[in-house]
């Protein structure tokens, strides 16, 4: 493996994810833009694996590619008559809006190049993934737990919420 | 290993980007699904800061992989209600043009 390969997988996929991402924010067709977001999803997810991410990296694609994406799919396909609504967007401030975010990014990028990160030389965690399930179990465990009490409050909401009214139970 | 061909401040400067262009779409965009998907781009942009931090300041703790898997499973449970509160507005207003959910206005 040669010296250049990181830095070619990382140019490669930040092209990926920047275009994606572009397409899903600027493309017309619902669709398409979803299926543009599941390959943004996946080069973060390479971005992970070069990270040396495993968990996280396995985790992106299961949930966001295989339950997030899917679940907006039917959101699109649910909704799929507004096609024939106009969808133009009519922002007046399009041009102000695109300034202050460009002024955004550049004054985030140049705090980024000046800042001078401590980085340690330490290698990363050999076995990574029972680290991290020890440590949801010990250090971590309120946070966890209370996670899975508000999933469980989502879904609840969301059937609740989306259920028609005036229908037999 | 990615740590001295590759500075810290790459990733952080490239999900910046990844960030402004959710942003925007938020922003810019009146369609109610294309929000919750430009939302779901600023969500992975912030993680993929939390991972890089992970790795390149403290890469024996797994922290920042822990924080970035909180994030996920919150922005399932946001992607859950979101489409949700989408889908009943789109049965009662036959749109999901933000412009005309108006019910709330006076």
């Amino acid at each position: 493996m040669s010296n250049l390969a990181p830095q070619v997988i990382f140019i490669g996929l930040g092209v990926i994810a920047v275009v994606s991402a572009l397409l899903v924010v600027v493309g017309r067709n619902l669709f398409h833009a979803a299926m543009f977001l599941g390959a943004y999803m996946l080069s973060i997810a390479g971005f992970y694996f070069l990270l040396d991410a495993d968990l996280v990296g396995i985790m992106q694609v299961f949930v966001y590619v295989g339950g997030v994406i899917v679940m907006l799919l039917f959101g699109v396909m649910l909704t799929a008559q507004m096609t024939n609504v106009r969808m133009v967007s009519a922002v007046k401030q399009r041009g102000g809006t695109v300034l202050s975010v460009i002024v955004l990014v550049a004054l985030l990028a140049s705090i980024f190049k000046k800042t001078a990160f401590v980085i340690s030389q330490a290698t990363p965690a050999q076995n990574a993934i029972s680290l991290v399930g020890k440590l949801f179990m010990t250090d971590y465990v309120l946070p966890f737990e209370v996670v899975s009490v508000l999933l469980l409050a989502a879904l609840i909401g969301a059937i609740v919420v989306a259920r028609e009214e005036g229908r037999p139970q | 290993m990615s740590l001295e061909s590759i500075p810290l401040s790459y990733y952080l400067i490239l999900s910046a980007i990844l960030f402004g262009i959710g942003l925007a779409g938020v922003l810019l965009r009146k369609n109610a699904v294309t929000i919750l998907l430009s939302v779901e781009i600023m969500l992975n942009a912030a993680n993929l800061n939390l991972v890089a931090f992970s790795r390149y300041i403290t890469p024996a703790a797994a922290s920042g992989q822990i924080f970035a898997l909180f994030v996920m499973a919150i922005a399932a449970a946001e992607v859950a209600v979101g489409l949700a509160l989408v889908l009943t507005i789109y049965r009662n207003v036959k749109s999901v043009n933000l412009d005309e959910f108006n019910l709330f206005k006076w």
